[in-house]
């Protein structure tokens, strides 16, 4: 499983390639629980988002995984800037319900790291908003012109 | 020949679009019911059961974090009593899910539409003699499996292990009955109750941070379990569900105990 990290260090054609390619590692393990390993590939995922072109650097799925695997490695404080980004980028594509999910993942994450008050403020988020995504329909995308 | 004789191009058009019209309705009909569950429906229940899920623990643990911080009883009581509602309704929903999906071949199916030579077929599909009389064996996928269901299988060596698509029918319709035989165990039953058992929560739940594990302690010694009554179905939400907003002063909030704290605390209860 190791020896693949030379060979993605080599410039490949497609620049999605390689964190394509990091993303389906952390994906095996995550369901082999190897939770370090998943970090370490999201991590390296991330950095190389930067080759890709602007429209493509978004990924919640992938803050959202590197956010489940922080908080089992009790990385609380880096869990809680992951799950925020989730909530923020599923929000900004209209997915009401991970945007949800996100955002109660980050009251877990924020009651680990110890802040309590914004803790118990996601979970009172989560509760108002959890009768609002009835539909992940893509008439409901917000304004995506709003960028800037 | 007389017909014909006075036809018109507009007639022959419009005898063509007497038979495109119903003949296009038929295939849409066919393709509404083949692909409204598989494609739109079917991947978003799951991540709508989850978010049910979710927010019903996060009642729980809501609850627990009151108790520690607020010392408000009867909030964190109400709180917890909507999650264990909650909980208890997503079990619920889960099980009769799992039968709704047993009996969904109307849905897969699309030659089952109630016609005599239908239903016959069917018979003699499933029927084992029909596969023996075929020199097939008894537990061929001819015989075992529903036609229409896109099951695939196949064995792995002599133990006869079957190894199946995680996402197909059959799949989620056992992990479903799985999930229904769960309901009626109580050491399976994902309920209020298992909350209250920090070693469930460590192996079940391990992203929760362990000061919500303290929490949760603390709540368990301290508000005792009180048998749960389901509120009719299509009645209002709950109590908990409508009253969650926070206080307005801040300052009510107490400094939470730290884990060494609470242990210190619960040695010199004994």
């Amino acid at each position: 499983m190791y020896a693949i990290d030379d060979a993605l260090e080599t410039p490949l054609g497609d620049p999605s390639a390689l964190p394509r390619t990091l993303l389906g590692r952390a994906e095996v393990a995550r369901r082999l629980n190897q939770w370090e390993l998943v970090n370490r590939d999201l991590e390296a995922a991330e950095a190389s988002l930067d080759r890709l072109p602007r429209v493509a650097q978004t990924n919640p799925f992938l803050y959202q995984r590197r956010a489940e695997a922080r908080m089992r490695l009790g990385q609380w404080s880096g869990a809680v800037d992951d799950a925020l980004e989730a909530e923020a980028e599923f929000n900004l594509i209209g997915d009401k319900i991970r945007r949800t999910l996100a955002a109660a993942d980050a009251a877990l994450a924020l009651y680990g790291d110890g802040q309590f008050e914004e803790a118990s403020e996601k979970m009172v988020q989560v509760f108002r908003q959890k009768g609002q995504p009835t539909s992940n329909s893509p008439d409901d995308i917000p304004l995506l012109q709003v960028t800037e | 020949m007389i017909f014909f004789k006075f036809m018109h191009g507009t007639h022959a058009q419009m005898l063509i679009v007497c038979w495109e019209v119903p003949m296009d309705m038929r295939r849409a009909i066919y393709f509404w019911r083949r692909f409204r569950f598989t494609v739109y429906f079917f991947p978003l229940i799951p991540i709508v059961q989850e978010l049910s899920r979710r927010d019903a623990e996060l009642h729980l643990a809501f609850a627990a974090d009151q108790w520690w911080r607020l010392h408000d009883q009867a909030r964190a009581a109400l709180q917890w009593e909507s999650g264990c509602i909650r909980l208890e309704a997503y079990t619920e929903d889960a099980a009769s899910r799992a039968l709704a999906l047993e009996f969904r071949e109307d849905v897969t199916i699309p030659t089952s539409q109630g016609t005599v030579a239908d239903s016959a077929y069917k018979a003699w599909r499933t029927n084992p003699f029909t596969a023996k009389s075929m020199g097939l064996p008894e537990d061929s996928p001819y015989v075992t499996q529903k036609p229409g269901q896109a099951y695939f299988y196949y064995k792995v060596g002599a133990d006869g292990r079957e190894r199946r698509d995680a996402e197909s029918v059959a799949a989620v319709t056992r992990a479903a009955q799985a999930a229904a035989a769960a309901r009626d165990s109580p050491e399976l039953r994902l309920s209020g109750l298992r909350f209250r058992d920090p070693a469930w929560v460590a192996r079940e739940r391990p992203a929760w941070p362990p000061q919500l594990r303290e929490a949760l302690i603390a709540f368990d010694k301290q508000v005792p379990p009180v048998p749960l009554v389901m509120p009719p179905k299509g009645g209002p939400l709950s109590k908990g569900e409508l009253e969650f907003e926070l206080p307005e002063q801040k300052g009510l909030y107490r400094k939470p105990a730290s884990v060494a704290e609470v242990r210190s605390g619960e040695q010199k209860q004994k």
